[in-house]
């Protein structure tokens, strides 16, 4: 059966109900409220995000739940993105931010892991100049500030 | 329905234009996990909410770096006063640089590995006790080396510890009770425990209900450990939703294994994993028994010398579909009418790897290469494998041919002190290359050759494999002269494994080739001849296409095996020699190399930083020179 959801600007999207089910939220929601014909608001959710998000559930609507163990140590995540995910991703930085917003707040997890690997792959071997330019980011530190900072640090810099 | 999904709403991330998606600690912490400390500590100085949102992932998980001690000389102590309390992991020891100031700052740790180790009392001791009662929020607790007293952590105070690991601990007889007590509230417990107070060992009056590993690698010998099995076995019916057993005790333990079975049948135990150690120390119709009472059984695990009869293994076999671990090292069976316990046979273990779809980690014993090729792989999901594979008629088959061809090769050496080996001892070894190439243009070697490589062909179809060991018994390296033959079957599977983190292979050849880019470990076990040693010139040719392939390597353990029934040999440290000089081209990354010198020198090991490189101490007149190798043949 599909599911109507409701985007921030009234528009209306018509998806199936497995693609929809990719974001816990909305199938929390279904579980919790059980099915029914009115449509899901999104009021967080702008139509051209939405848009883009259905889009990505569409493509891995058949894609295994995951169910990695969720861990912390950073040696252990790979960087790697799929092909699809990565055209999926060449998008503006505004969308881009938005689009890890929307997979925040709709809890899709795998969407929200390929938007911060592109951040972080922007990040990557960035000075701290560099990431502000790119992120157009106000440096708020006073020179001393950061000069501090800077030598507390110092140990997280290879040498 | 529009009323519940509004309130849902209500607590909402963002709302579009006043929040930045980075500002959000969550979203930060996320693309943290795919950055490396140095790209965190810069995203750290952006700007101050930055800052905030970075700083404390930045000193989350220091302790996991791998080069975290030779870091933490360089942390300043005002920022770790300043830091510390963003903490949850920390590893400390007795020399651990600003010790003091971490335990004293160090207030939010989830994860606290103590690490007492002082035998000689350089340091001042660590206060424990207090930096324990300080974390209130411990999650998982270690410590090795010394004694505790639990008097100090309770349920009552340390109500999220979960995970405890105790190694080379004592308890003192003061402290049991607290300490029974402890563990009523934990999901795992490891121990290794050098001393506990005899009596005392009788936690049948708790139930352990939350527990659902035990790991347990040494119990002090208490006295009457024969009367204390059916206590022990009565602790395992205190634990109602154990799951893991893993026991690797002395000899001195013995486990009433039809006592157990009984106790796990009737308190309906969910055991889905066990060890049962070494030695016998379990029966094998008690282990049948045992298995019986079990359902579901997800990891099976032998070490050391263990007898299982065909019995055993139809028993795994039943339980095909949820088994993921299979460890059969070490296992063997006592065939009919025999007295000599030999390896698990081939067919059991093939059984085993073509029958069970969910395996990802087999540990197996020898196997025949026919047997395995006998029919299709179901184990598309292995990622762990370690493995002997026999050619079923190879020369080196280790219970037929390799003991005639041990004897075989006995017979040659010269006997110590006779005129013959002070003279040369070449003679024996050209004999004994004959004596390979011999073997080598034999048919029956050319076709185990090619059962190798169907072998290897349809290893390069399991894609998860993260960790693979082919390393062979001694006697294989009669086949090094075809090692062109087998290395171009390597090369054809490394490309394809994809995910292939940790490789030990037998054998040079297979490092010429750059189609193992995402190795990390490697551990290279040489059968090395004088031969092969002497083409250097292709060796150095080599070095420039060495350097990318293995960009990614981190650990290299170089293992010679060398020719071990040949006494006297002087020829051992050239290969170290030569070796040396590739090393330094190829593990550019490499952060650690270890070199065993096989069964020659067993203890000599050699532990060299290769960014820092250094030569190995050993004096250079103690190698030949070519001159002297040359003339002498």
């Amino acid at each position: 059966m599909p599911i109507t959801l409701l985007s921030l600007d009234d528009v209306q999207f018509k998806v199936d109900k497995e693609v929809a089910e990719r974001s816990i939220l909305i199938k929390n929601m279904i579980e919790d409220v059980g099915e029914s014909d009115a449509p899901i608001p999104l009021p967080n959710v702008s139509s051209s995000v939405l848009k883009k998000v259905i889009e990505y559930c569409e493509h891995h609507r058949n894609d295994p739940v995951q169910t990695q163990d969720e861990t912390d140590d950073p040696r252990k995540r790979s960087n790697d993105i799929e092909e699809w995910d990565m055209k999926f991703m060449m998008v503006d930085q505004e969308m881009l931010f938005e689009i890890i917003l929307a997979a925040n707040y709709l809890d899709i997890k795998p969407l929200l892991d390929v938007g911060c690997k592109t951040v972080a792959n922007i990040i990557k071997g960035k000075t701290p100049e560099e990431i502000r330019k790119v992120f157009n980011i106000v440096n708020d530190f006073t020179p001393e500030e950061e000069a501090q900072i800077k030598k507390e640090n110092e140990w997280a810099e290879d040498r | 329905m529009t009323e519940i999904s509004m309130a849902s709403v209500g607590g909402a991330l963002y709302s579009k234009h006043n929040v930045h998606a980075m500002d959000i600690p969550m979203v930060a912490d996320r693309v943290a996990m795919f950055l490396d400390f140095r790209d965190i500590s810069r995203c750290a100085l952006v700007s101050k909410q930055w800052n905030d949102n970075f700083e404390p992932v930045l000193w989350r998980h220091t302790t996991w770096m791998s080069d975290w001690p030779e870091r933490q000389q360089r942390m300043t102590e005002a920022a770790i006063e300043r830091n510390a309390h963003h903490m949850e992991s920390l590893r400390v020891a007795q020399t651990t640089p600003h010790r003091e100031t971490l335990l004293k700052h160090a207030t939010n740790l989830k994860q606290l590995a103590v690490h007492f180790h002082d035998p000689q009392r350089k340091f001042p001791t660590v206060d424990k006790a207090r930096l324990i009662q300080r974390n209130k929020g411990l999650v998982r607790l270690a410590l090795i080396q010394g004694w505790f007293n639990w008097i100090s952590v309770s349920p009552a105070s340390h109500s999220n510890l979960r995970h405890l690991v105790l190694h080379n601990c004592q308890i003192e007889r003061h402290s049991t009770r607290p300490f029974w007590e402890l563990m009523t509230n934990l999901e795992s417990i490891e121990l290794t425990l050098t001393a506990i107070p005899d009596q005392d060992f009788n936690p049948v009056e708790w139930t352990f209900s939350k527990l659902r590993s035990i790991t347990i690698s040494r119990l002090p010998p208490l006295r009457r450990w024969h009367m204390r099995g059916r206590t022990f076995c009565d602790w395992i019916g205190k634990c109602p939703n154990l799951e893991r057993l893993i026991l690797r005790l002395s000899a001195a333990f013995t486990i009433p294994g039809d006592y157990l079975a009984t106790v796990v049948r009737q308190n309906r135990i969910p055991l889905r994993a066990f060890d049962i150690g070494s030695y016998n120390r379990i029966h094998m119709d008690d282990l049948d028994d045992l298995m019986d009472a079990v359902d579901g059984l997800r990891e099976f695990r032998v070490n050391q010398w263990m007898l299982l009869g065909q019995a055993t293994c139809n028993r795994l076999l039943m339980q095909a579909n949820t088994l993921t671990h299979v460890c059969f090292r070490q296992a063997g069976t006592l065939p009919i009418g025999s007295s000599l316990l030999v390896p698990i046979s081939s067919m059991y273990q093939q059984q085993i790897l073509h029958s069970c779809p969910n395996l990802i980690k087999f540990y197996g014993r020898i196997l025949l290469a026919s047997d395995m090729l006998s029919s299709p792989w179901v184990c598309s999901k292995l990622r762990v494998l370690v493995l002997f594979i026999e050619a079923s008629n190879s020369p080196s088959h280790p219970v037929l041919d390799r003991q005639i061809w041990v004897k075989d090769t006995l017979k040659r050496i010269p006997q110590p002190g006779s005129e013959q080996q002070s003279n040369n001892n070449y003679r024996w070894r050209k004999g004994n290359n004959r004596y390979y190439r011999k073997r080598c243009n034999d048919p029956d070697v050319r076709a185990s050759l090619l059962e190798h490589a169907a072998v290897y062909d349809r290893l390069s179809r399991l894609s998860d494999l993260e960790e693979l060991d082919l390393s062979y018994p001694l006697g294989f390296s009669v086949a090094m002269a075809h090692k062109k033959f087998l290395s171009m079957r390597f090369l054809a599977g490394f490309g394809k494994l994809g995910r292939l983190r940790k490789l030990r292979v037998f054998g040079r050849s297979c490092l010429y080739h750059d189609r193992a880019p995402t190795v990390m470990e490697m551990n290279w076990i040489v059968g090395w001849n004088q031969r092969q040693n002497k083409d250097r010139t292709l060796q150095e040719t080599q070095i420039e296409s060495l350097h990318r392939p293995w960009l990614h390597l981190e650990r290299l353990r170089w293992n010679i095996h060398e020719q071990m029934y040949q006494p006297g040999y002087r020829f051992g440290q050239r290969p170290l020699w030569y070796g040396l000089i590739w090393y330094e081209a190829i593990t550019g990354e490499c952060k650690s190399f270890q070199v065993d010198r096989g069964n020659f020198h067993p203890t000599a090991e050699m532990y060299l930083g290769c960014n820092g490189w250094q030569m190995p101490n050993i004096e250079p007149e103690s190698f030949l020179t070519d001159s002297e190798i040359d003339g002498d043949q």
